[in-house]
């Protein structure tokens, strides 16, 4: 059988958010990408902020999803209140601990739950920062389905060596242009990449290489490669790894 | 999804309503209203007017149900903040949604310039500075003033306060229609504020 790992980029002016994932042969059925053992990356890296201020945050498929809803329900309340007022916004169910809440007019909290680390438990986003974690959030909701760990059988528990190094290659060769395709089966209306996808300055243009899981046997390709150049076109795509050999 | 629909001869014409001198918070609420009032926002930012918005129509093939200037103007009079008293006051939900889609095309097509002014709105909050001291949102905040006293019943007499206050948070609104759920985004906005107003009528 054979299983593709891929992975995609969205560049908000003000985050990057990076999700990792293999794609189920269920995707077949489905029509569009169906991702399994995702992982992501969510950078808050607003070029106004300098560097060291920038939060990273990481987590898995239910990380993610839990963030998309509580970032949606929060911008639902916004839209439907008149004002800000605290007192007049409802409490937010918080999945994984996950929630927002404004910070007067046009400030907000992020409380980040399970997915704080290294003593960082909340994120302060302007309304700009918040809108653009949204699209972000909701590009990739529109474009793949994310499934739950099926208990199907062993042989795929852990990523093996061979797909850690293939995801090295993906990551390092798929930066450098916006977006890699998830799959040769995908419709062709994926490969219309949206705005936000293709804005990749050279900020952006090295690889996540703390992202990656670091490759057990040397891929062919280097893991940590110079930051290539960046493309300021809309996205050439990328085949995506080739087929890993049997286990 | 719930609509609460009033029996006809529970309905008062709003000819027969006295309005408020300032905009009510309830009658904001009303999907009527704040349909006409995302449109307004975006005129008073962009300067755009009823070609654009019948342009947006004709390409997501809305016109069975908007396509001309007249059907424009008599979808939006429906609000009941509008001045004019007499005529239809109606609007069905297929109405709805053309408006609904109209809106967010032209704020995700102007989706740069709603950008640049939340940014600038953000930036002169931050340092305490009245909006009106950038052009962008000076230039915004007279427009909206205008069209809103020009066309509204309570347009004298609602506050300038307010009205800053109100063009304020349509244009953050605005900056959530632009992105890819916006459409999504509006219509449950107007379903959630339509749950506590007996308004809403279901075609």
């Amino acid at each position: 059988m054979s299983s593709r790992y891929a992975v995609r980029q969205y560049t908000p002016p003000t985050c990057t958010l990076e999700v990792i994932a293999q794609e189920s042969a269920l995707s077949r059925w489905v029509g569009r990408p169906v991702l399994k053992h995702l992982r992501f990356q969510l950078s808050f890296d607003a070029p106004q902020q300098h560097t060291k201020d920038h939060v990273v945050i990481r987590g898995d498929r239910a990380d993610l999803e839990a963030l998309h809803a509580a970032v949606e329900d929060y911008v639902q309340t916004l839209l439907t209140h008149e004002t800000q007022e605290n007192s007049k916004v409802p409490p937010f169910s918080a999945s994984q601990g996950i929630s927002l809440h404004p910070q007067g007019l046009l400030n907000h909290e992020l409380t980040l739950g399970s997915l704080a680390r290294d003593s960082i438990s909340t994120v302060r986003l302007s309304t700009l920062q918040l809108s653009d974690l949204a699209t972000a959030l909701d590009e990739f909701a529109s474009e793949a389905d994310a499934i739950p760990h099926l208990n199907r059988g062993s042989w795929l528990q852990t990523p093996p060596a061979w797909l850690r190094a293939a995801a090295a290659i993906v990551i390092a060769v798929g930066v450098t242009t916006a977006t890699i395709r998830w799959s040769e089966q995908s419709d062709p209306a994926l490969q219309n990449v949206p705005s936000e996808t293709a804005q990749l300055d050279s900020r952006r243009a090295s690889p996540p290489q703390s992202f990656a899981p670091s490759p057990a046997a040397p891929p062919p390709a280097s893991p940590s490669p110079a930051p290539p150049s960046p493309s300021a076109s809309k996205a050439a795509p990328v085949p995506a790894c080739p087929n890993p050999p049997p286990p | 999804m719930v609509s609460r629909v009033q029996p006809e001869s529970a309905k008062q014409g709003h000819g027969d309503e006295p309005f408020l001198a300032i905009a009510d918070p309830a009658q904001l609420a009303d999907i009527k209203a704040q349909l006409d009032l995302v449109l307004l926002a975006l005129e008073a930012l962009v300067g755009i007017g009823s070609e654009a918005m019948l342009q947006a129509a004709a390409q997501m093939n809305l016109e069975p149900v908007l396509s001309d200037r007249v059907t424009l103007w008599r979808l939006r009079q429906s609000s009941p903040l509008r001045k004019g008293q007499g005529g239809r006051k109606k609007l069905d939900v297929e109405e709805a949604r053309a408006l609904v889609l109209v809106s967010c095309h032209l704020a995700k097509q102007h989706q740069e310039l709603i950008r640049r002014a939340v940014a600038l709105l953000e930036q002169l909050t931050e340092q305490n500075r009245e909006p009106h001291q950038a052009a962008l949102l000076g230039d915004y905040l007279d427009a909206f003033n205008n069209l809103y006293q020009e066309r509204m019943e309570a347009g004298d007499e609602t506050s300038p306060q307010i009205l800053t206050h109100l063009a304020l948070k349509l244009l953050i609104d605005l900056l959530f229609y632009s992105g890819p759920g916006g459409t999504r985004r509006l219509w449950l906005a107007l379903l959630d504020r339509a749950k506590s107003n007996p308004e809403v009528r279901k075609s």
